[in-house]
């Protein structure tokens, strides 16, 4: 009945693509949603030694070390905190990875949430600028290096920031405050010249 | 607005924290009314040193305790849960 | 059209080139690029500039900057007009309009200044004395008093404008960007460092911008000018011009308030107005400069008596005349540059009127080699005059002492422009902000940082080093030291020579004593107009602690506070103690430095960005089907579905009606879910519930309790276990954020031992219950992998399989008292399965409910929510009392057996009708015996939820009453004085519909 492949965005209703804010000269940040992801969330107890193992070997690849990312053929592992990690991946990568993690990490929790975030890559010139209205991170570029992740605040919002170059950064922000977080990035995008892609 | 250090994730701005009480009282499992009513109601009221549990909200979402000066702000160190602070009941670090 | 009369011709920092039109109090007047406007105003020969706080007095500018008390303007009109703005602060643009303030009808004919006559019916402590008695009055006196002594106006429609923030981060944060912020910020960039320097003016350089003094073989204005190019040049400074450092605070958080585009009269489209930056830095270099000090004499509020660098920086920086003949009355050397400054923009200086006897012969030097009488051992004792300006000075001799009232009169001097300096007070607010100590520095009459807290050290004139090459030298280590301790290497650097100039070797001096005839007042703060007289009434009055002088005289209070009028004002009351200045003490410094506008502090988080909405997957639905929205939390829901022609009630009773008799659909994705994963998941939940979990099936849900540890209700919702260590658990709506803290805290940190994950799922399931007699039938149709059947998926069961073609959790449970299921599917699907239901229950008549009809269906079936478990009730008062268990250890199990929650009397929960069977049951009433009886009226209980119930026929409620359930049939009174209603009510059991609950079970 239900198209699987159709999920829906929760920011069907605002999202336009095209330039806003100040019009001339190149954008400083452009936004995209990215969606399709599946996004899947491990924890183990801090002295289980055994079930990072377990999650490595159906990953594909180690887990990554506290504040990085660890990626590998499609699958992008960040870390969320100690003992933590949110596995981003697509397609054929995704396929059945929930479950095989599960079934061979049996002490690890596995949640399957892809649903909970709103997925947003800021690029260009001013990415940083625009996430440093609200954020109180040392954003700067010799700081927050691309492999890097950190759970924080920007502005109102717990979001949590995904580095994956210099001018490009995935903002992952919780569904329900899709629309009003939405609002914030435009009005904060707007004075440096802004551009809306088409979601990915 | 403080700066504060999660013991996984690293200084942070106050705004990611919420503060978690008293880090001195611990639960009498087993304890009677008395004992409850303690871990519940009675708090040292401290000017300087205070051993405090924070939690890192808008972060890891770890307990943690921090060791906070409740008249400068100063904080000397934060500790995992089962770990240790400093002792600063003289109003230096003792141990 | 002015033809700018007092600008001089050459040299300084305005472009002739340019010029700017601008209006004050309704006439035209033209100035230049680099102009404020009070230059602007100066050189078009305006004087008068505003009227004062309390006497209405006339007023010039004092001074050039933050430190200038009177000349306050309302800038710009409608929608974007700011009052209290300093003229000296705000850069002249073309169209600019301003008006002065304080003053009616206008500023040169001013009614209140009447008040001036009666003056010695106003000392300090006149509000406190007079408008106390009868109390009662006070609102009335005080709204009089609020139009006499009113500053400006508040714009009364909405800011056009937009207000950002930025968060950035430093290793070296250098606040200000005068010769030693310079220097500090040079020596740091080199290093490699992350630099940041900020200054409130248009271009760095300071009070540098303001003389006539050389770097090296470079004018010094060249020098800042080169500077600033370079640190704008490089990658690692940030360079913030037209920006305040207005607070410093804990662990070296530095705010500031940039004015983006205050200089231009609206701001480009999508350009912010104002930036607020929350800087932390590693390091911190204070360099914020001194202001000079006003001496205390009659008639020293005139316009035209103004402070001797302001005077100077006038002539130099923005090429005006403050004046055609000046005197320069000073107690210290560095007036002596200003008065050769002041030569050389051809006023005439005639004399420097210098209270000390005996100056070093570099001062002497200066004003012979200008070719100006220098009059030692004198001092200014008035200074006379009109509202266009003081017209003469009365000199005499320096008094021998504080105790001396009234001096001898030895000449009379004619002059327009009197420039006065009494010494230098450095700029130590943001070194106290940080909780820096202060020192009373004897030899310089002023207080200077001494031990600082943080990291930070200051330098240059806050640090009182007044000297350009003390400011150049200190500013240079400042630097160097911060870019060190913050783990750069420094390179030691040449200095820059200055030029040289003489030290400022003051000499105390107060207040002067009245001339003979000359009682005119000697104000020591011309922003609150506090004089000499009123510190000594203070005195005699017994208001002798800082503190207590600030509060009864006003003195330091207001938009400056007390720059130029602290040390004069804690210097005289010393002098009646009878004690030293440090002594005395000086009053707190707060944050900000100088006012900033309330937009700016709230940024971007105005009307929905305030507080941040949070929508479920359906939103756009409930909008479009026409549902007003009601707030739960950060969460909107929707309050019910008017159809055309329906009203809202009429919506809710129609959609309650409905459900109890067909079936319906509601949105409860704000439910908070949390999945509860590891071997000790079941432990772990019997600990925290009331009720056991351990031996729940899999594949079944069970409602569930949980207390706080005080024995109080804290939370219900329902627990399903969902594999043999994996469960999920509802919150309510209200309480899943802090549920959720609960749970980790005990997971953490009490019971680490504990094998249990927690994960907040909330955001990823939407759910829609389906309720009434058509669900299951509903149901059938949109699954073909659940057999919905009472034998398969009885009362209370969980199964999972696919709704509408989508993945999806089915709970067979219910909040309304029908046949009911919960459905969760992942919310990226939520909205395609809710239409799903709303197409496949069609044949059915499913319609969708809001908050409102499943209030009511609960409150029909006694369920409690947020007004019942109000944090006092225990689990036996809302009827609980059989769920807990005496099997098992959980949170919150001694103390709920404390004696005074096991009292009797204690309030239970009981549903309520109204006798007449019609009355609405008031919102929040009390339940009394007799509302009209003697006071206090003993209270039964209260009502803690009502409404129409259109399935019971009539008003119901739920109430907590007094020992409730041994009452059964009695009859009270719900009683709300708010509403002015009383309403007899019967008690009556709290389920009032399927008390057996077989429609649940059918």
């Amino acid at each position: 009945m239900v198209d699987l492949t159709q999920s829906r965005s929760a920011l069907e209703r605002v999202y336009t693509p095209g330039r806003f804010g100040v019009s001339s000269g190149q954008p400083g940040v452009m936004i995209s949603e990215r969606r399709h992801l599946t996004l899947i969330h491990i924890e183990h107890r801090d002295d289980d030694a055994e079930s990072p193992l377990m999650i490595a070997t159906a990953v594909g690849f180690p887990l990554p070390r506290a504040g990085q990312i660890a990626e590998k053929d499609g699958r992008r592992v960040l870390w969320l905190g100690p003992s933590r990690s949110l596995i981003i991946t697509s397609g054929s990568s995704a396929d059945g990875l929930s479950d095989a993690i599960a079934s061979s990490a049996t002490n690890a929790a596995v949640n399957d949430i892809s649903s909970s975030r709103i997925v947003l890559r800021l690029s260009g010139p001013n990415a940083r600028d625009v996430l440093a209205s609200g954020c109180p991170l040392d954003l700067h570029e010799s700081v927050f290096k691309a492999g890097m992740t950190a759970t924080t605040n920007v502005d109102h919002y717990t979001a949590l920031l995904d580095c994956i170059d210099t001018n490009t950064i995935d903002v992952y922000v919780a569904r329900g405050y899709g629309v009003s977080f939405w609002q914030w990035l435009i009005e904060a995008a707007e004075e440096f010249g802004g551009k809306v892609l088409a979601s990915s | 607005m403080l700066l504060i250090e999660c013991p996984w994730c690293g200084k942070r701005a106050q705004t990611e924290f919420t503060y978690e009480g008293d880090a001195t009282v611990k639960r009498p499992e087993d304890g009677d009314q008395a004992a409850f009513h303690a871990y519940v109601h009675l708090r040292e009221n401290v000017t300087q040193w205070h051993d405090e549990m924070w939690q890192h909200t808008a972060g890891c979402r770890r307990f943690f305790k921090a060791c906070r000066n409740v008249t400068t702000h100063e904080i000397i160190a934060t500790a995992k849960p089962k770990g240790d602070l400093p002792d600063m009941s003289s109003g230096k670090i003792t141990s | 059209m002015s033809t700018q009369p007092y600008r001089t011709q050459k040299g300084g920092l305005v472009d002739r080139t340019q010029p700017i039109n601008f209006t004050f109090d309704g006439n035209t007047y033209q100035g230049f690029q680099g102009d404020t406007l009070a230059s602007a105003l100066m050189a078009n020969g305006v004087r008068l500039f505003g009227r004062s706080f309390k006497y209405h007095r006339p007023r010039g500018i004092l001074g050039v900057g933050f430190e200038e008390p009177n000349a306050m303007v309302q800038l710009r009109t409608g929608n974007r007009t700011e009052p209290n703005i300093q003229a000296t602060r705000i850069e002249l643009f073309e169209g600019l309009v301003a008006e002065s303030q304080n003053r009616w009808p206008s500023l040169n004919f001013d009614v209140g200044a009447l008040t001036g006559i009666f003056s010695k019916l106003l000392p300090a402590g006149f509000y406190y004395k007079t408008f106390m008695w009868p109390a009662s009055m006070w609102m009335t006196y005080e709204h009089i008093i609020r139009n006499i002594a009113g500053m400006g106006k508040s714009p009364t429609t909405n800011d056009p404008d937009r207000y950002a923030h930025r968060y950035a981060h430093c290793d070296v944060l250098v606040a200000g960007g005068g010769p030693a912020g310079i220097s500090a910020a040079l020596v740091a960039a080199e290093t490699g460092a992350r630099v940041v320097i900020m200054d409130d003016g248009p271009k760095l350089g300071g009070a540098l911008l303001g003389c006539n003094l050389k770097v090296g073989d470079q004018e010094g204005t060249t020098w800042a000018q080169a500077a600033e190019q370079k640190l704008r040049g490089m990658d690692n400074v940030t360079v913030l011009t037209r920006t305040q450092t207005a607070g410093y605070y804990d662990h070296n958080m530095i705010i500031a308030n940039e004015r983006v585009a205050d200089h231009v009269n609206e701001p480009a489209p999508f350009i912010p107005r104002q930036r607020i930056w929350h800087f932390r830095a590693t390091e911190v270099v204070l360099a914020a400069g001194a202001m000079e000090r006003p001496l205390v004499f009659a008639g020293n509020d005139l316009p035209n008596v103004m402070l001797a660098s302001a005077a100077g920086t006038l002539a130099n920086r923005y090429n005006v005349q403050a004046g055609r003949r000046a005197v320069v009355f000073t107690n210290n050397g560095s007036a002596y540059t200003v008065a050769a400054d002041l030569k050389a923009a051809d006023i005439d200086v005639s004399a420097i009127i210098d209270a000390r006897t005996d100056i070093p012969s570099t001062e002497l030097d200066i004003a012979k080699a200008a070719g100006i009488d220098v009059l030692l051992g004198q001092v200014v004792l008035a200074a006379v005059g009109g509202k266009h300006g003081v017209k003469r000075v009365v000199v005499g001799d320096t008094p021998s002492g504080p105790d001396v009232t009234e001096g001898q009169i030895t000449r009379t001097i004619e002059c327009d422009l009197l420039c006065v300096s009494g010494g230098w007070t450095p700029s130590v607010h943001l070194f106290s902000q940080s909780r820096g100590k202060l020192r009373f520095d004897d030899e310089k009459c002023c207080f200077v940082p001494n031990k600082g807290f943080q990291r930070e050290r200051s330098a240059g004139a806050c640090n009182g080093s007044f000297m350009l090459r003390e400011c150049l030298a200190d500013g240079r280590n400042a630097g160097s030291n911060a870019a060190e301790a913050a783990g750069f290497k420094s390179s030691s650097k040449e200095l820059a020579i200055a030029s040289e100039e003489p030290d400022v070797h003051p000499m105390p001096l107060w207040a002067l004593p009245w001339p003979e005839g000359n009682h005119d007042k000697r104000f020591v703060d011309l922003q609150n107009d506090v004089t000499a007289e009123d510190v000594a009434l203070a005195h005699r009055e017994g208001f002798r602690s800082v503190e207590h002088l600030k509060r009864y005289t006003t003195l330091g209070m207001g938009t400056d506070q007390g720059r130029t009028s602290n040390v004069n004002g804690l210097a005289l009351m010393a002098g009646h103690k009878g004690e030293d200045i440090p002594s005395v003490g000086t009053t707190t410094f707060r944050q900000p430095f100088s006012p900033i506008t309330m937009g700016a502090v709230a940024g971007p988080s105005i009307n929905e960005q305030m507080s941040p909405i949070r929508r479920t997957a359906m939103h756009d639905w409930h909008e479009a089907a026409g549902a007003p929205f009601v707030p739960a939390g950060a969460w909107l829901r929707p309050q019910a579905y008017p159809k055309p022609g329906e009203n809202l009630r009429d919506a809710y009773l129609r959609e309650a009606v409905h459900v109890r008799k067909h079936v319906g659909i509601v949105d409860v994705s704000t439910l908070g879910k949390i999945d509860v994963q590891g071997k000790d998941a079941a432990e772990f939940l019997n600990r925290l519930y009331v009720n056991g979990f351990a031996k729940l099936d899999i594949g079944k849900c069970r409602y569930g309790v949980m207390l706080r540890e005080d024995g109080i209700v804290y939370d219900d919702g329902t627990v399903t276990r969902l594999a043999e260590n994996r469960y999920m658990v509802t919150t309510t709506t209200g309480h899943a954020g802090p549920v959720m803290v609960h749970m980790e805290r005990h997971a953490q940190v009490v019971w680490p031992e504990l094998d249990v994950k927690l994960v907040s799922v909330t955001e990823d399931w939407s759910a829609i219950a389906i309720a009434g007699p058509k669900s299951r039938a509903v149901l059938a149709k949109v699954t073909d992998d659940i057999d919905v059947s009472d034998a398969t998926c009885p009362f209370m069961a969980f199964r999972e399989g696919h709704i509408c073609g989508v993945p999806a959790r089915l709970f067979r449970i219910s909040f309304s008292g029908e046949l009911a299921y919960e459905i969760n599917v992942p919310a990226n699907f939520g909205a395609t399965v809710w239409e799903g239901l709303m197409k496949a229950g069609a044949d059915d008549h499913i319609v969708p409910y809001g908050t409102e009809a499943m209030g009511i269906l609960r409150i029909e079936k006694g369920h409690v929510v947020g007004g019942e478990l109000n944090g006092r009730a225990t689990a036996d008062d809302l009827g609980f009392g059989r769920m807990l268990s005496a099997k098992k250890r959980f949170i919150g199990d001694v103390l709920k057996d404390r004696p005074a929650l096991l009292e009797a009397n204690r309030k239970q929960l009981v549903g309520i009708k109204p006798v007449d069977g019609t009355s609405q049951i008031p919102r929040g009433a009390q339940i009394v015996v007799n509302p009209t009886g003697a006071r206090p009226v003993p209270i039964e209980g209260e009502v803690t939820s009502r409404c129409e119930s259109p399935n019971v026929g009539m008003p119901i409620g739920l109430a907590l009453i007094k020992d409730g359930r041994n009452r059964m049939g009695e009859k009270l009174i719900a009683s709300s004085p708010v509403a002015g209603i009383d309403v007899k009510i019967k008690i009556c059991d709290p389920v009032f519909v399927d008390p057996k609950g077989e429609r649940l079970r059918g």
